[in-house]
């Protein structure tokens, strides 16, 4: 068996700086940095996807169930969520991540179970001023269930700044995941994660800068441009929901 | 009516706090292991032995039995002591949140400042190079991971230029670098929300009226602009402050600085329940009371606002 | 987005790139250089024979003078201000200042330990199972009460029921008898010979009968209680800050040289050594191995021995059976590499189950390097393909991580699946002793009473408290028990070298090497003991004072 391309140790070449054979240099372990950074596009595109689909998707429908009903099931459930939302969530995803156990997966349910709140909040928003609009009470009106009206109806009118808010997160859930992996509950070796990159080059920042700076540069540069994409979309839509949207 | 809002408030935080401390207390006991077996080291006796060591910690009751007895005894202010050090937990938290706060302070205010300077700046000029480039500037901000940004601070100030100390508290200079470094990740948000709530502000009519009375556009700007802004600063900081918060902890890693934070995630890795159970009920209580600090503050100054508050 | 924009974006982008690649290619501190790689079949790592623990003695022309304020750092914070409920090096290192033992353990300049009589004055062996001790008379705790045997009785009857370490030191002792004030009689279960080298650990050191009573079967709750015999007064504990240690001016002993003594722990490594750098501190312990040449070439002193603590993976040997598969584990492993390159020559590859400075040990040849050999033996074991679960702690060993991941790559190297799982220590120890569904384990064990019995029994015996590998060798079992009840030193050494080999060809564990211990000081001082039992005593350092 042939270990992966991204996981080849060669303990003799060590933390050798920048070079022509290795662009971004070796790591502790010698493995070719640039290589991992590369490689490691795809635990981040998982922990993305997994976080954002677990956020969007609880938060959404506590927001959308709370906002739609009112009365003391929103007042309760509202509260809840502020009371989350308020609280520092690193301790609720390091909690849920340590009970978890170890890996990937899990560190990305555990962040998207963190940032379900925001959808949460959103969504409510949202829902309380959709909710006033014509063609609710018509449906209402003639009878159709709850269900119908919400999924079907008021979802796709206000999907936009749930999207919107869907790039956030994920840039967010990336930060999380190199900040998990940088305490060291987040991937597991030899995943080429960014994060865990940096955790293990910490100790020799001094003596090997290079293996940091690359993996922590990757992570900036990706966040960045979910950030700037996320504003982009947000100004497409903008006239209509600037107000709501945080 | 005050007065009966914020009695509403307060008379909510005891069912939040019990949420709160329900899932903590949850996920940590779910956690494998417990103080025994991180006490004993590579010695962890077999599961036979540890169940008596287990009885004389109360650890072998039923989870809804710990809970009630947990939150009874959080409850009557009988906090307990560190299983591993034996310190008072109320001391302890007091003297790790001192630092926190410090922390806290000195970079809100370092954000704050650096961010409304920079939307001032973008707002005088709006949609023009600056003004982009100032957006960009505070995206980059929370677009960094704040525990790299802080190692490279700290490899250029402490490493290689010996300027200032690589960590630990102590002095003025030893917050420095801390507070620079969670400054870079929230003035990005201050600078953006600022310049939203300035330039809703300036486009209004009093602001044209009282130009048209021929007050200095500096005045105006000041008077009514800036303090419209500060409302709206105030609610972010006060919504952030959980978040910079957590932010902290990760902070306080890098740099080790002995905060709350960081107090918090070592009960946690040491099992020190008590540690963690107290932390997590006094930095809730914090983080609440800001909150509500922040709605009345949000009430008095915005007299729109006041109906509309649940 | 408009042109300016992306425009705005690739001149940010542009400047970040830039202040990295300053940053980057910034000259790292010095380092070795790189050893060129041998692909060799010789065993490599001939264990360096112990080197003297004190640092140079005064040459002439200079004079040394008493130190006001020691300033120590360490990693880890005290783990317990309860001196038997302790187990790790770094608190024990503190306590072994304040607290004292019965025997008290002397290198020589070899560095083999011998067990010299210390509170206790004079002792005899009545017969099998009954050993007299005589006290040392005027010997008084840090509140002014005299050492009695008392004292003793009570130590060693709270020990077992408040700690593990005491539990398992002092497991051989049935009762303490009190003959008079100075004199008492230690009756144990079973004839037990490293009894005497038990009774040298901190962990048996004699606490006052005074605190037993208030607090008989739980650790004590306030650092007031701390009280000993030794020679510093234990001042105060601010966790997370520092741990202060003043001189005790009623010790019965030879005077400290040195005032006072303050540890403050500090977590990272890099932060530790800036300390030393920046004289916040005098003396680091645990310096990562790729700052010593920095440190040397600053100008600091640098200590460097080999310890008693072996790194190795534990093999479940009920989930594999097949002992080809086992030692085809062994051959898999570069071990030189691994002391070498991600040890950065801390270590030495370990040449038996105990290390050199223990009594009992034997030099046998490491298992080479033949990962050729290790592909047959699976194959012919059918063992091709098959998946391995390994469990891993981080940030407890030196580079363990790290080494995880060397031995993953070179065991799927030679034909296996490695599934690796790090995990924080307090769930990996738990996991460890608790559930068996993995197949192999990183662990590390110091031998801290310097006596085989405590390394190759608790760990080999068959249902041992620590045999987590589920290892069971009759003959084995055979070897170790007569060594403890057998007298004669050399009689002793015989049984142990038999059980060595034994364990060694069953391969049990992947026998990966023995640990340095690195500690650094500013110069200009002398006197600081370093034990390979991962402690440093402070007690009598000097500092040069030049003319």
């Amino acid at each position: 068996m042939v270990p992966d391309i991204h996981n080849r140790p060669n303990l003799w070449r060590g933390l050798e700086p920048p070079s022509l054979e290795h662009p971004m240099g070796t790591d502790s372990l010698g493995r070719d940095i640039l290589i991992r950074i590369i490689f490691g596009t795809k635990p981040v595109l998982l922990v993305i996807v997994i976080s954002v689909i677990v956020a969007a998707t609880l938060g959404t429908i506590i927001g959308l169930t709370s906002g739609y009903f009112g009365g003391r099931l929103d007042l309760i459930l509202s509260r809840v969520i502020d009371a989350l939302m308020s609280f520092p969530a690193i301790l609720i995803a390091l909690a849920i991540v340590a009970a978890l156990g170890p890996g990937l997966w899990k560190v990305a349910i555990a962040i998207g179970i963190a940032e379900a709140s925001v959808f949460a909040r959103l969504s409510r928003g949202l829902m309380i001023v959709e909710k006033e609009q014509l063609y609710v009470q018509a449906g209402k009106a003639i009878g159709a269930s709850s269900t119908r009206i919400i999924f079907r109806h008021i979802l796709p009118n206000i999907a936009g700044p749930i999207i919107v808010q869907a790039t956030f997160t994920a840039a967010s859930a990336i930060l999380w995941e190199a900040a998990l992996s940088f305490l060291g509950l987040g991937a597991q070796p030899p995943t080429p994660s960014w994060g865990l990159m940096l955790y293990e080059a910490k100790e020799y920042m001094r003596v090997a800068p290079h293996a940091t700076v690359f993996p922590g540069l990757a992570i900036f540069v990706t966040v960045l441009s979910f950030n700037i994409v996320g504003e982009a979309l947000r100004d497409t839509l903008d006239p209509r929901f600037r107000k709501v949207m945080r | 009516m005050i007065l009966s809002y914020v009695a509403y408030r307060v008379l909510l935080y005891i069912p939040t706090l019990l949420v709160i401390f329900f899932i903590v207390f949850s996920l940590v006991k779910l956690l494998p292991g417990d103080p025994i077996v991180v006490m004993y080291g590579e010695l962890a006796p077999p599961p036979e032995v540890r169940k008596a060591l287990e009885e004389k910690l109360g650890l072998d009751k039923p989870f809804i039995i710990q809970f009630i007895l947990y939150t009874y005894r959080i409850l009557t202010g009988d906090w307990g002591k560190s299983v591993h050090t034996g310190e008072p937990i109320v001391e302890l938290i007091i003297r790790r949140f001192a630092a926190t706060l410090e922390l806290t302070v000195a970079s809100l205010a370092i954000a704050s400042a650096t961010g409304i300077t920079l939307a001032y700046i973008a707002v005088m000029r709006p949609n023009s190079i600056v003004d982009r480039f100032i957006g960009i500037l505070s995206m980059a901000g929370y677009s960094m991971p704040v525990f790299w940004w802080g190692m490279i601070l700290i490899f250029i100030f402490a490493v290689s230029l010996k300027l200032l100390p690589p960590g630990g508290r102590g002095g003025l200079e030893s917050l420095i670098l801390p507070s620079l470094t969670l400054a870079t990740v929230n003035f990005g948000m201050i600078a953006r929300v600022s310049r939203a709530a300035m330039l809703e502000v300036y486009s209004q009519d009093f602001v044209m009226a009282a130009r048209s009375r021929g007050l200095s556009e500096r005045r105006v700007v000041v008077l009514y602009v800036m303090r419209n802004a500060a409302v709206a600063i105030a609610t972010l900081v006060g919504l952030r402050f959980g978040i910079l918060m957590g932010g902290a902890v990760i902070t306080e890693t890098v740099f080790n600085y002995p905060g709350v934070g960081r107090m918090i995630v070592d009960g946690i890795l040491a099992r020190d329940y008590p540690v963690v159970f107290g932390g997590v009920v006094f930095v809730a209580l914090v983080v609440m009371t800001v909150n509500l600090v922040v709605d009345l503050l949000y009430a008095i100054l915005d007299p729109r606002a006041r109906v509309t508050r649940v | 987005m408009a042109r300016r924009e992306l425009v705005i974006v690739g001149a940010v982008l542009l400047l970040v790139i830039l202040l990295a690649a300053y940053i980057a290619t910034r000259p790292g501190a010095p380092t070795e250089t790189p050893v060129t790689p041998t692909p060799t079949q010789t065993p490599v790592g001939v264990t360096p024979t112990p080197t003297p623990r004190e640092t140079p003695t005064a040459t002439p022309a200079v004079r040394y003078a008493e130190i006001d304020v020691l300033r120590i750092s360490q990693r880890a914070d005290l783990s317990s201000i309860d001196v038997q409920v302790a187990t790790d090096a770094p608190t024990l290192s503190v306590f072994s200042h304040v607290y004292e033992t019965l025997f008290k353990i002397r290198f020589d300049a070899q560095g083999r330990a011998s067990f010299e009589p210390w509170l206790v004055e004079s002792y005899k062996q009545v017969n099998d199972t009954v050993w007299e001790f005589k006290l040392r008379p005027g010997i008084k705790f840090h509140d002014g009460t005299p050492l009695t045997s008392s004292d003793v009785k009570a130590s060693f009857e709270r020990g077992p029921k408040v700690g593990g370490l005491p539990r398992i030191l002092l497991g051989p002792v049935k009762e303490v008898q009190v003959v008079d004030d100075l004199i008492f009689r230690i009756v144990l279960r079973y004839p037990f010979v490293p009894l005497i080298a038990h009774l040298a650990h901190p962990s048996t050191a004699i606490i006052p009968a005074k605190v037993v009573e208030l607090f008989p079967d739980k650790p004590i709750d306030s650092t007031r209680h701390i009280i000993g015999t030794g020679p510093y007064r234990f001042v105060e504990f601010v966790k997370g800050e520092r741990t202060v240690l003043e001189a005790f001016d009623g010790y019965w002993g030879k005077k400290p040289t040195v005032k006072r003594i303050v540890w403050t722990p500090v977590p990272d490594d890099s932060t530790r050594v800036s300390y030393l750098e920046a004289g916040t501190v005098d003396v680091i312990t645990q310096v990562p191995p790729h700052m010593v040449p920095a440190l040397k070439a600053k100008g600091f002193q640098v200590i460097q021995i080999p310890s008693t603590r072996v790194i190795y993976i534990g093999i479940n040997v009920e989930r594999i059976p097949d002992v080809r598969v086992r030692q085809a584990l062994n051959l898999a492993i570069d071990k030189n590499a691994i002391v070498q390159r991600i040890l950065e020559g801390a270590g030495s590859v370990a040449t038996a189950p105990i290390s050199p400075a223990v009594f009992g040990y034997t030099k046998l040849d490491p298992y080479s390097y033949d990962p050729a050999r290790a592909r047959a033996l699976i194959r012919e074991a059918g063992w091709e393909g098959r998946e391995l679960v390994f469990i891993t702690p981080q940030g407890r060993y030196l580079r363990d991580r790290e080494i995880a991941s060397a031995v993953q790559a070179s065991l799927e190297a030679i034909g296996l699946k490695v599934r690796v799982e790090v995990m924080e220590w307090a769930a990996y120890i738990s996991r460890v002793t608790t559930q068996k569904d993995f197949d192999i384990f990183l662990l590390g064990w110091s031998t801290v009473t310097l006596d085989a019995d405590y390394g190759l029994y608790s760990l080999f015996r068959t249902g041992a408290p620590f045999n987590r590998m589920l290892y069971s060798n009759p003959d084995v079992d055979a070897f170790l028990d007569r060594a403890r009840e057998v007298a004669d030193p050399t009689l002793r050494q015989q049984y142990y070298v038999l059980a060595q080999q034994q364990i060694w060809r069953d391969a049990p564990w992947i026998f990966l090497h023995y640990e340095d211990i690195i500690v650094a000081m500013k110069p200009g001082i002398a006197g600081v003991e370093i034990q390979p039992i991962e402690r440093w005593i402070l007690t009598y350092a000097v500092r040069e004072v030049r003319g």
